[in-house]
């Protein structure tokens, strides 16, 4: 007994680092695994509230270029509002009043929110961006998330005040896109090397396209609506021995300088799954 | 100042650059992250025990892992070159500086020969085991091999620039 006793402090340093190295690794691994973790909601609260205080300062040096995406996101609004579409009908009657009036009983799917963004990398592998919206402010994680000029990524983790988004530029992000030209479906991801090109993988060799074609997402994603821009093909080649293409895919969004971003909450998202979930149980 | 409050003001200076002004940088290659903010652990005075070295080493990467949201992948880093670091100073520093001086590592107390060998070493076994663990799912050799090998010489530059501005060479000065 004295002699392990002996052996445990003679190793003591020994001992120690084999035990930190061992909780780190597992904090890594388990982290990996879920992007969840309870103790991590209080780190998020302080040093969200650190990298607000910063981005409060170095907000301004992007105002210029902020205002620019703005106004011309509001002009693209604009021009989609119904009130520039008249009809004028042989009796020349101009239509002035085009208030809807809601006789179909339309159920609202998707709701917007908008966030700022007050954390965002793009440096390493697994790129997160930290919103200024949380729990409280009706921010869940799945959420999907979507920036001026293109998807962004979605809501991973959320505490009261903050929530935590895995941009596309992460290594595990995989989402469900389609080609404007011809709705056909592939899955795009990130494989960690060039921040600026993403993945498109599982289009059919037979599929006709060019480089240029806009990419959008699916009809069939859960996350985001359907049909919002995600890029545009930048680099079009055919696999040697599969049967799919290998397309890379310039995002829309630029990461480098996102300041606010929209969050959107698909409100049929839990029904939807459970009647999938349902139909699967069923044929168990 | 006192040595704990001098340390703690520098533990928070370390974190908030790499975290906020480092880690934010545009990737100028996708083999290029430049650290800086293990420095700290090299610059802990000659008289801390190994065991606080590695509680100390902890600590610190796991602060920065609250900010770039890895928990656990730098504070392997940091506890592999707290556990690597008392061996170095053995081996590089002869016995009788080690206790007549209350200083800390730097090119006054070890020489400047020995300090680069102390610097350059642990700052490639930083890097190695971080960019390992990184790209531990997908191995690609060419890739592992590059990014230690261009982000290790953008971080000793930095140190350079570092230990100039922080620890100039005057034979009065005592930091």
């Amino acid at each position: 007994m004295r002699n392990i006793f002996i052996l445990i402090r003679k190793s003591s340093v020994l001992l120690l680092f084999l035990v930190l190295q061992v909780v780190s690794l597992s904090l890594l691994v388990k982290y990996n695994r879920t992007h969840k973790a309870k103790y991590l909601e209080t780190a998020y609260e302080l040093t969200g509230r650190i990298n607000k205080r910063y981005n409060n300062f170095t907000r301004y040096f992007g105002l210029k270029e902020n205002n620019r995406i703005l106004s011309s996101e509001n002009e693209r609004l604009r021009n989609l509002s119904s009130g520039n579409f008249t009809s004028i009908d042989s009796s020349a009657r101009l239509v002035t009043d085009t208030t809807v009036v809601d006789s179909s009983q339309l159920i609202r799917k998707y709701l917007w929110r908008s966030a700022r963004v007050i954390n965002n990398s793009v440096s390493g592998q697994s790129n997160y961006i930290t919103l200024e919206r949380g729990r409280k402010q009706g921010v869940a994680p799945e959420m999907a998330v979507m920036g001026p000029g293109g998807i962004v990524g979605k809501v991973t983790d959320v505490s009261d005040n903050m929530s935590i988004v895995m941009s596309l530029l992460h290594r595990k992000s995989v989402t469900s896109v389609m080609l404007k030209n011809n709705n056909i479906t592939g899955i795009l991801d990130w494989n960690g090397q060039n921040p600026s090109l993403l993945q498109l993988k599982g289009v059919p060799k037979s599929t006709d396209l060019k480089v240029g074609d806009t990419v959008l997402t699916s009809n069939i994603s859960l996350n985001y609506p359907p049909g919002l821009m995600v890029g545009t093909i930048a680099k079009a080649e055919k696999e040697k021995a599969g049967n799919n293409w290998l397309l890379e895919v310039k995002p829309g969004s630029n990461f480098y300088n996102l300041e606010y971003v929209q969050v959107i909450e698909n409100r049929l998202l839990n029904e939807q799954q459970e009647l999938e979930n349902r139909a699967k149980k069923n044929k168990e | 100042m006192s040595e704990p409050i001098k340390q703690i003001i520098r533990f928070i200076l370390f974190i908030l650059v790499q975290a906020l002004v480092l880690s934010h940088m545009p990737p100028v290659h996708r083999f290029i992250t430049p650290y800086l903010y293990f420095l700290f652990i090299l610059w802990l005075p000659f008289f801390t025990s190994r065991f606080w070295v590695l509680i100390i080493g902890f600590i610190l990467g796991f602060t920065l892992d609250m900010f770039t949201k890895t928990p656990g992948l730098h504070a392997s880093a940091c506890v592999l070159i707290s556990f690597i670091r008392p061996f170095l100073i053995s081996l590089l520093v002869p016995k009788e500086t080690k206790e007549l001086t209350l200083g800390s590592p730097g090119i006054k107390s070890m020489g400047a020969a020995s300090y680069a060998v102390y610097v350059i070493l642990l700052t490639l076994f930083h890097h190695a085991w971080l960019v390992f663990l990184e790209w531990m799912d997908i191995g690609s050799f060419t890739y592992f091999l590059g990014k230690v090998f261009f982000s290790g010489l953008v971080s000793l530059l930095l140190i350079l620039v570092t230990e100039m501005l922080f620890k100039p060479l005057k034979k009065t000065g005592n930091r």
